[in-house]
């Protein structure tokens, strides 16, 4: 047992007194906090996951004549948009329903029962307003109301969005700001929320260059406390984790170069003993690292529940199969060098599959690929804490997490154990 | 009394089953207090076969009984017994010499107040006792073989291995590290297990030599005894120029002349029965070449003598 502590001491003791290894565990996380922070820090709060969004849409527009003669409705082409999105993104984002009494669509949206998050009103003037009138091509001044509720404020700035999109593109005629608008909304992906400057900019651009006013009111209620902060942090916590790890269980390699894993064989110390030493630095390494990462990221703004024996527990998990998978990835490479460039390089894969940097929707049908990634069920995890889900809740993450974990781990020592036949 | 060391069929064959042979059936008994070295080139099998009687390679068969344990059966009671100096530098660098010494004493089952002091008396031991904070990366070549040395002392082994314990040092060093050897077994009373390409330091060392090469024991004895081995035989040792074949075969012609070898330095080791008649002949011989020679040199027979007479070729190649 003593043994097990003095090769678990000296494995740390090694760890942070490597100023690689000190910066992958320690210094990593907290630049990782600043950069967050300073990110999202200034944003407000957001909520999670955008799509089917519920919007009505009250279309009083009485449309008008065109000096040609034709005739002209804006107000049913943005219905159309609406309720019958022209690219599949939009349809996924959007779940809108055409309705036909204003105080009733606001009624719907202040029933916290209902769903529905915004109401879209086109006044019946609209289309007249905003078409040029006889032979001076004057414009008026033509106003779409927007009512939402305020816990939703993503959706209703997607839909915000939307509108002053189209707003734009009535008064300049050009296209340029429909596709500006649904990039923006591809990119509004499940998790990232950078997009949301994005809108207001576009927004505020709009609000000077449109003949369009935008009447936005908001419909009262609580607002959900939860900072994007917590939305980021999990993904990249647990993506410097397990580069961080493979990492610490290269060093079995190096020390087989060097000829110190010989020498501790050489002692009468079990190879089991030695491996499971190994292992613990290692683990260790991880907790005191995904600690260092909760505490900083919180002090930054990062919600990460409130269910403190969940998050130990989810931790420990997330960190142990991270032991698992650098500990099997380290049995795969036999020089350090390889660890460098191959190891941070497929944990990046493993991280970008997970939707660690973007939404996981470049998968397609792949999708289910992210579900085999310990980042997807440590971030789900952790984002259901943040949300305020328990330790119940999570039991599927930490039963996935640490089946994960042992199942790496005991092909990882396997092929160590035959490595160790030199 | 029993050998403290009993190696039986000692084989290993790296990556079975087309991989080399590295070491094929080796016998060999080392009695109690005695100074064993394993003679022989580069690739010879000695690490191999250290590595395995220190319970580091698993045999392809055979077995080896250290003091009573076998290596296979009882690792961990036969690790007890024996201290290993590793071929390589076996330290981590970003750790001081007594951080390293105290890890692997723990390693030994050694803790508190006797960790401290088997650590402290082997730092006097390597005379390294003042310097001994410092980081092993900082060190001197000959340092770190010391403190290399040194943990392999600390649990105070009845044998201890030393794999090439002198390469790549400076003369000082190498002379303080024979005196070392020389002050384990006499002073300690340690059987000590030596493997060298070096015949200097064998014959110097040694009760006796194990000739090894090609993973095979060709000759096992003391000194003397292998060197008479060989009967009368001298060494001539020509430095010329270069070294051609046909020169070599020319020379292998003279009278009496058993043995030629030349090294990449273009030195020619002759063995010859009464080498001082032949050496006018090669003489002649390498003037007809048109080849100068530049040094002769006539030895007693020795241990590289020995090597060259069983294998034909030279030690150093
Ligand atoms: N891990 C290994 N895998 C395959 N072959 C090996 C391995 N280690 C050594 N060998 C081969 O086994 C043979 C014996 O090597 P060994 O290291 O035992 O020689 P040595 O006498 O210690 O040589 P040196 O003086 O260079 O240290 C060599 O041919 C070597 O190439
Ligand atoms: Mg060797």
């Amino acid at each position: 047992m003593r043994k097990l502590l003095a090769t678990i001491w000296k494995d740390l003791y090694l760890n942070y007194t490597d100023r690689m290894a000190l910066m992958l565990n320690l210094a990593a996380p907290f630049l990782i906090s600043l950069v967050i922070g300073m990110a999202f820090g200034g944003m407000g709060v957001g909520d999670i996951s955008i799509s089917e969004i519920n919007v009505i849409v009250v279309n009083e527009d009485q449309g008008s004549s065109l000096p040609d003669g034709g005739a002209l409705n804006l107000g049913d082409q943005l219905v159309e948009f609406f309720v019958a999105p022209p690219s599949e993104e939009l349809d996924n984002l959007l779940a809108a329903q055409e309705g036909d009494d204003w105080a009733a669509a606001r009624a719907l949206v202040e029933d916290g029962e209902s769903g529905v998050v915004a109401a879209v009103r086109i006044p019946a003037d609209f289309s007249q307003q905003v078409t040029p009138q006889g032979m001076a091509m004057t414009l008026g001044q033509g106003t779409v109301e927007l009512y939402h509720k305020i816990d939703a404020p993503i959706s209703s700035t997607v839909v915000e969005s939307i509108l002053t999109g189209w707003a734009n593109r009535i008064a300049t005629g050009s296209i340029t700001t429909k596709v500006g608008i649904e990039k923006t909304v591809e990119r509004l992906g499940v998790r990232s929320m950078g997009v949301i400057t994005e809108l207001t900019g576009s927004l505020e651009e709009a609000y000077t260059a449109s003949p369009i006013t935008l009447e936005t009111q908001d419909a009262g209620g609580a607002r959900q406390t939860i900072n994007p902060i917590s939305v980021v942090a999990p993904g990249l916590a647990i993506l410097f984790l397990t580069i961080g790890l493979t990492f610490a269980a290269g060093q079995l390699i190096t020390e087989k170069q060097q000829w110190t894993l010989q020498r501790m064989i050489a002692t009468p110390t079990p190879r089991v003993m030695i491996l499971a030493g190994k292992m613990a630095a290692t683990f260790l390494s991880g907790v005191l690292q995904m600690a260092i990462l909760l505490v900083a990221t919180a002090f930054v703004g990062a919600n990460w529940g409130k269910d403190y024996l969940a998050i130990v527990l989810l931790t420990l998990a997330a960190v142990w199969a991270a032991t698992g998978l650098g500990a099997l990835f380290a049995s795969l490479v036999t020089k350090p060098e390889q660890l460098g460039v191959y190891g941070s390089g497929v944990m990046m894969v493993l991280g970008a599959l997970a939707g660690t940097f973007t939404s996981t929707g470049f998968l397609g049908d792949a999708q289910f690929l992210s579900q085999l990634t310990l980042n997807w069920w440590g971030i789900e995890g952790f984002t259901a804490l943040a949300l305020g889900d328990g330790l119940v809740d999570i039991a599927p993450h930490l039963l996935v997490l640490t089946l994960m974990g042992a199942v790496y781990f005991v092909i990882g020592v396997w092929r160590f154990n035959r490595r160790l036949e030199f | 009394m029993a050998p403290i060391i009993h190696i039986q069929d000692l084989r290993k064959q790296y990556d079975p089953p087309n991989g080399v042979w590295a070491v094929k059936d080796v016998d060999l008994d080392i009695e109690e207090g005695e100074i064993f070295s394993f003679l022989g080139p580069n690739g010879a099998g000695k690490t191999t076969t250290i590595s395995m009687i220190s319970g580091l390679l698993t045999p392809s068969g055979g077995d080896a009984i250290i003091d009573g344990h076998s290596i296979i059966k009882e690792p961990m009671a036969a690790k007890e017994v024996i201290g290993v100096v590793p071929q390589e530098i076996a330290l981590y660098p970003t750790l001081t010499a007594r951080q390293n010494l105290r890890f692997f004493g723990q390693l030994y089952g050694l803790t508190g107040a006797e960790l401290d002091e088997r650590v402290d008396e082997v730092l006097d031991f390597i005379d390294l006792r003042d310097r001994a904070n410092e980081k092993v990366e900082k060190y001197s070549g000959g340092m770190k073989r010391r403190v290399n040395i040194g943990v392999g002392l600390l649990h105070r082994p009845k044998i201890v291995y030393m794999d090439e314990p002198t390469v790549g040092v400076d003369p000082q060093s190498r002379r303080r590290i024979l005196d070392t050897v020389k002050a384990l077994n006499r002073e300690h009373s340690m059987t000590v297990l030596y493997t060298t390409h070096y015949m200097e330091e064998a014959q110097e060392l040694s009760h006796r030599v194990g000739i090894i090469d090609h993973g095979e024991m060709i000759a096992i004895g003391a000194v003397g005894d292998l060197i008479s081995q060989i009967g009368e035989n001298d060494t001539l040792r020509l430095r010329v120029g270069e070294t051609p074949d046909k020169l070599l075969l020319r020379l292998q012609e003279i009278e009496g002349v058993t043995k030629v070898s030349a090294d990449q330095e273009g030195e020619i080791t002759i063995l010859a029965k009464r080498g001082r008649r032949a050496l006018p002949e090669a003489i002649t011989v390498a003037d007809e070449m048109g080849l100068r020679i530049e040094s002769v040199k006539i030895e007693e027979p020795d241990l590289e003598a020995v090597f060259l007479h069983l294998t034909g070729r030279a030690l150093r190649e």
